[in-house]
């Protein structure tokens, strides 16, 4: 059953994937393309955003390399030591995404996609309103036990900082948002239900099982 | 490049450097200006003068120039606020991007390809100023605007550099609020208490 609630964030999102295509000038991979790889690098092109990966990506590099970037001191809150999977640093002209290299393609992949979503649901709207800054740091989750138990792991953690230089913090509602639209920007249900419907009578429908079938069947694809 | 060749320019290398070392200790702005010179189109020379003044630093047991100029930087974003509120210029321009573009290639940082270094010296001095999303949509108008060819590498590499200015261009607001964020606010009691003793790092 859905709620309201939840039919208007689906719609949100939905809104927000096409508008990443349009402001790239391309369309999304459709069924029939011989690569279904969603091309993230063009949809972060198109929102004037930039991706850098990093060997061993803490609070304490993603602070460093930002700082090396832009002609002032970026400070981030919290333990320097801390690892991540992926870092969000934007203003009104633009971002970057940060990810961890250490990390499997596919996860890294979702943190660049998580990353874009907040860009776009939740940074753009503040940004445009007249906050200087939004940040949002994705800490590192244990892969093999975030599969075991199907769970996302820790949320991120959104800051904002407003020209009184207020600090907020951003909604809890915000990373579920994140993490949806990444979903849905990766793995398009137009595209995965005939996957779904065809392997799951053959691997069941436990969810990790049939996950990791549609994974090697994109390899298929992607190599 | 051949044996011959690498030994030639390596001296030619060491060259410059003994010219470089002589002139800092004779003042001698014109030979250190030529050396530098030489040394925006030859990365591995520029490499080689930078390690002089690392060491010529360590040897005076002085910061160096980026930790002096951050420390300027951080005391007047610290004590003049207001003077930093507003952007302090207008959007950058073509012609700023390819000129971080070159100082990034000058020092080893990020090389260009031949083809690529050639138009990035077209565009330097391009006053065609960048204010919209820095996008694709936009190294494509740049492209279009200025006729200029390059690899599509290259342009990815524009498009970086312009996100990083385009950023820049809050820098007033984002370092007023850091500063503020870092003032903490006054209470009656303690505005009359005396003033605790400066950082010796502030002061150096």
């Amino acid at each position: 059953m859905t709620t309201t609630g939840q039919t208007e964030r689906d719609q949100r999102i939905a809104e927000a994937i096409r508008r990443a295509y349009d402001d790239a000038d391309i369309s999304p991979p459709g069924i029939l393309d011989p690569s279904r790889i969603v091309p993230l690098q063009k949809l972060l092109a198109g929102q004037g955003l930039t991706h850098s990966e990093h060997p061993s990506l803490r609070r304490r590099e993603a602070a460093t390399y930002l700082s090396r970037e832009l002609p002032y001191e970026v400070e981030i809150d919290g333990n320097p030591e801390d690892e991540l999977s992926g870092y969000l640093f934007a203003n009104s002209f633009g971002g970057w995404v940060l990810v961890d290299r250490r990390d499997p393609i596919a996860r890294r992949r979702y943190t660049v996609a998580h990353e874009l979503g907040h860009f776009l649901l939740h940074a753009q709207p503040r940004l445009a309103a007249g906050d200087i800054v939004f940040s949002e740091a994705q800490p590192k989750v244990d892969e093999a036990a975030s599969v075991d138990n199907e769970a996302f792991g820790p949320g991120g953690e959104v800051q904002l900082v407003s020209r009184d230089a207020a600090l907020e913090h951003g909604a809890v509602a915000w990373e579920t948002e994140a993490n949806q639209f990444a979903a849905a920007l990766l793995m398009p249900a137009d595209l995965c239900q005939p996957l779904a419907e065809q392997y799951g009578p053959r691997c069941g429908h436990r969810r990790a099982v049939l996950a990791k079938r549609l994974v090697l069947r994109h390899a298929d694809y992607a190599g | 490049m051949t044996p011959d060749t690498n030994a030639s320019a390596q001296a030619r290398r060491d060259a410059s450097v003994e010219r470089y070392i002589l002139a800092l200790d004779a003042a001698d702005f014109e030979t250190i200006s030529a050396v530098l010179a030489e040394a925006m189109t030859d990365p591995t020379l520029a490499q080689l003068l930078q390690e002089v003044d690392a060491a010529l630093h360590a040897e005076a047991d002085l910061p160096t120039p980026r930790e002096q100029a951050k420390t300027v930087r951080r005391l007047l974003r610290q004590h003049l606020p207001s003077a930093f509120a507003e952007p302090e210029t207008g959007p950058p321009t073509v012609g700023d991007v390819a000129a971080r573009l070159q100082a990034e290639h000058a020092a080893g940082r990020q090389p260009l390809l031949a083809g690529d270094l050639s138009a990035n010296t077209e565009l330097l001095g391009n006053r065609f100023e960048l204010t919209g999303r820095p996008s694709q949509r936009m190294t494509r108008q740049v492209a279009e605007a200025t006729g200029v060819q390059a690899s599509d590498h290259y342009w990815e590499r524009f498009r970086r550099a312009a996100v990083a200015l385009l950023m820049a261009r809050d820098a007033g607001a984002i370092q007023l609020a850091a500063a503020r964020r870092r003032t903490p606010k006054r209470t009656p009691n303690r505005a009359s208490s005396p003033p605790p003793p400066p950082s010796p790092v502030e002061e150096s």
